[in-house]
């Protein structure tokens, strides 16, 4: 396979301060007086005037006048009041963070990742709404990464998975839930509001009011406003139309969650003002710190990539997310696995399964306990035990399947490891799950 | 004047029924005589799987592998589940304690649980006999009920209701048992919805 060209690309996607070209033949951390308060694009709100007339015509050419308008700014008074007017951190601050420099040492980052990307990876697009200075653009394409590695890493190690159960896994696996457990196993807290003067260690987001908060002061809380209905929300959802989605649905229609997608790319590219109005009422909303979270996470694996390459992507993905143990087999729910586990047996050319008692203990007293064995055949497929016949053939039916559904093969190789130089090793594909 | 009231009805003490109570003690009961027969009973020969075929020489230099029983684990796929390539076929194959103990001729597959006929499907059923069932179901659904029609023509009664569904009849049919189920007391109530709850788990694997 052809290397990708990284440095390259990325350039579209890093502000120009922090891309990496600028730090391969640089030390990492410089004088804390070199700072550079740079806002390349005036769409930030800076309100702060006294001398200099800003034009907002979001053309570069302002960026030297802001640049040497920071420099010229005289007293520490000021410079104080300007950072409180901008939305979020600089990225000169970034070498000024002793929790910002603890962050990017306790989690290993590779040194090719500066500070002011892992800063930037901080801001949510709640606290700026600029994707110059958010991680917004980052998080997509973590989203991404972490879809493919983690889809692969489940699927090609357990072929069979059923599909609800493959969503689970990946919901389990770097869902917003887990996600926001491991921002807070790395320490990293939330700021109280954002702002240009806090420190740029803290995850910066504006948070979405309590619902338990009281509204004005009146007693009444914010959870018990009705609802208003915004027309910008767009289309319904299935579950607010009363429709139950199937797993063929989720599958095309969903995103790797199997969740229904809100807002397509379809959607945006139609009607680009969805876009600003979407950001624009994160940012009046807030976000929850469960998305904020989310935010940070997906950028920081967005941003690794970008800035050391695949491997470094894939080694950060095995540290935090694969490292962490899920018991495949809690997964299943089955309904009727007796007769699954009778089509199974046809479809894949067995004999019948046939229930046997393997042994029992106290038949005629109050709490009897059989183990019974289904067999296919000579054959036996799974093993369950119960209080009653009944019980044990039920759970020997489980058994089974799970025992299909749960194969691994001894050796695997991910379609991504071949990306990062090996040879490429078809999986397993079978007939799929059972469907009745 | 009180009256003494035993709690436990007279018949089940064993102070009564002599005759009785001295026929369990008898059984239970340990003397000087029989010490030395109930310690040789006692004294059992450990399982095969503890003493080994080798050499007292080596004694001290094995590994006595016996775990105790358990349920198996989902992650260990059946023989017959691997596929044809997988490596692990050949090797089960070969292996002395994984291999089938069925095969072998003279081990005997344990019993089977419920006996019933393989059931044969005939598509027999014409056009013709079709709409009949339909005629007949819903003309009189009570007297031509699905497992009535079902002996008639010889098919079975999940495919009479394919054919000819009576949503009327389904309808009432729910409706008595929620009647039934209106009059049931607490305790009954309760000890149903356990019982679903239960079965639940059973597919959850808890």
């Amino acid at each position: 396979m052809k290397a990708l060209r990284l440095l390259r690309w990325s350039g579209s996607v890093l502000s120009p301060r922090t891309r990496p070209c600028c730090f391969i033949h640089q030390t990492q951390y410089r004088p804390p007086f070199a700072t550079n308060f740079l806002r390349f694009q005036s769409t930030a709100p800076i309100q702060y005037t006294p001398n200099i007339a800003l034009e907002d015509d979001g053309k570069s050419g302002k960026a030297e006048s802001i640049e040497a308008f920071f420099h010229n700014a005289p007293t520490q008074e000021e410079r104080e009041t300007i950072l409180s007017q901008i939305p979020s951190p600089p990225p000169g601050q970034a070498h000024k963070s002793a929790r910002l420099s603890a962050l990017h040492a306790r989690l290993m980052l590779p040194p090719r990742l500066p500070l002011e990307t892992l800063a930037r990876c901080l801001v949510d697009p709640s606290a700026d709404i600029d994707s110059q200075f958010n991680n917004s653009s980052l998080s997509i394409l973590g989203y991404d990464l972490l879809g493919l590695y983690t889809s692969e890493a489940v699927l090609c190690r357990h072929p069979r998975l059923p599909t609800e159960v493959m969503f689970a896994a990946m919901w389990a696996y770097c869902g917003p839930k887990t996600i926001a457990v491991i921002t807070r196993e790395w320490g990293v807290e939330v700021a109280a509001a954002p702002g240009g003067e806090v420190d740029p260690g803290y995850l910066q987001c504006k948070r979405v009011e309590a619902g338990n908060s009281s509204v004005d002061g009146t007693g009444v809380q914010v959870k018990e406003l009705p609802i208003v209905a915004t027309d910008s929300k767009g289309k319904p959802t299935f579950a607010e139309q009363g429709w139950r989605r199937g797993a063929s649905s989720k599958t095309i229609k969903g995103d790797y969650f199997g969740d229904e997608i809100q807002r397509t790319e379809l959607d945006y590219a139609e009607r680009p003002e969805l876009r600003q109005e979407d950001l624009q009422r994160k940012l009046e909303k807030g976000v929850t710190l469960e998305q904020a979270s989310t935010n940070f996470v997906r950028a920081l694996m967005g941003a690794i990539y970008l800035h050391a390459g695949k491997k470094a992507a894939y080694n950060f993905f095995k540290a935090h997310i694969l490292s962490r143990h899920l018991d495949f087999s809690k997964l299943f729910e089955f309904r009727q696995p007796t007769r699954d586990l009778s089509r199974l047996c046809a479809r894949e050319g067995f004999e019948s399964p046939v229930a046997r008692i393997l042994s029992e203990t106290g038949r005629k007293s109050r709490t009897p306990v059989f183990v019974v064995g289904v067999f296919a055949g000579k054959d036996k497929l799974g093993e369950g035990s119960g209080s009653s016949l009944d019980e044990a053939r039920f759970r020997a039916a489980v058994g089974a399947l799970k025992g299909w559904y749960l194969y691994s093969p001894l050796e695997v190789k991910v379609p991504s490891q071949a990306e990062r130089g090996g040879q490429w090793e078809p999986v397993l594909v079978d007939g799929g799950e059972v469907v009745v | 004047m009180s009256v003494f009231l035993p709690r436990r009805p007279p018949a089940n003490l064993p102070s009564l029924c002599p005759s009785f109570a001295g026929l369990i003690s008898l059984t239970a009961r340990r003397h000087e005589s029989s010490a030395r027969r109930t310690t040789k009973r006692l004294r059992t020969k450990p399982d095969p799987s503890f003493t080994s075929s080798i050499p007292e020489s080596q004694i001290n230099d094995h590994i006595v592998f016996n775990p105790p029983s358990s349920a198996p684990s989902p992650y260990h796929t059946p023989p017959v589940f691997l596929p044809p390539n997988d490596p692990r076929r050949q090797l089960l194959v070969q292996s002395h304690r994984h291999a089938n103990p069925y095969e072998q001729t003279e081990r005997r597959l344990p019993p089977i649980i419920k006996h019933h006929q393989p059931y044969e499907k005939k598509y027999h059923l014409r056009e013709k006999e079709i709409e009949e069932i339909r005629r007949l179901r819903t003309e009189d659904p009570y007297t031509w009920s699905r497992a009535k029609l079902a002996v008639m023509y010889g098919c079975s009664p999940f495919f009479v209701g394919i054919i000819a569904p009576n949503e009327g009849k389904r309808a009432e049919e729910f409706k008595k048992v929620e009647e039934v189920k209106e009059n049931w007391g607490r305790r009954r109530r309760y000890a149903r919805e356990d019982r679903a709850k239960r079965r639940k788990m059973w597919g959850r694997d808890e």
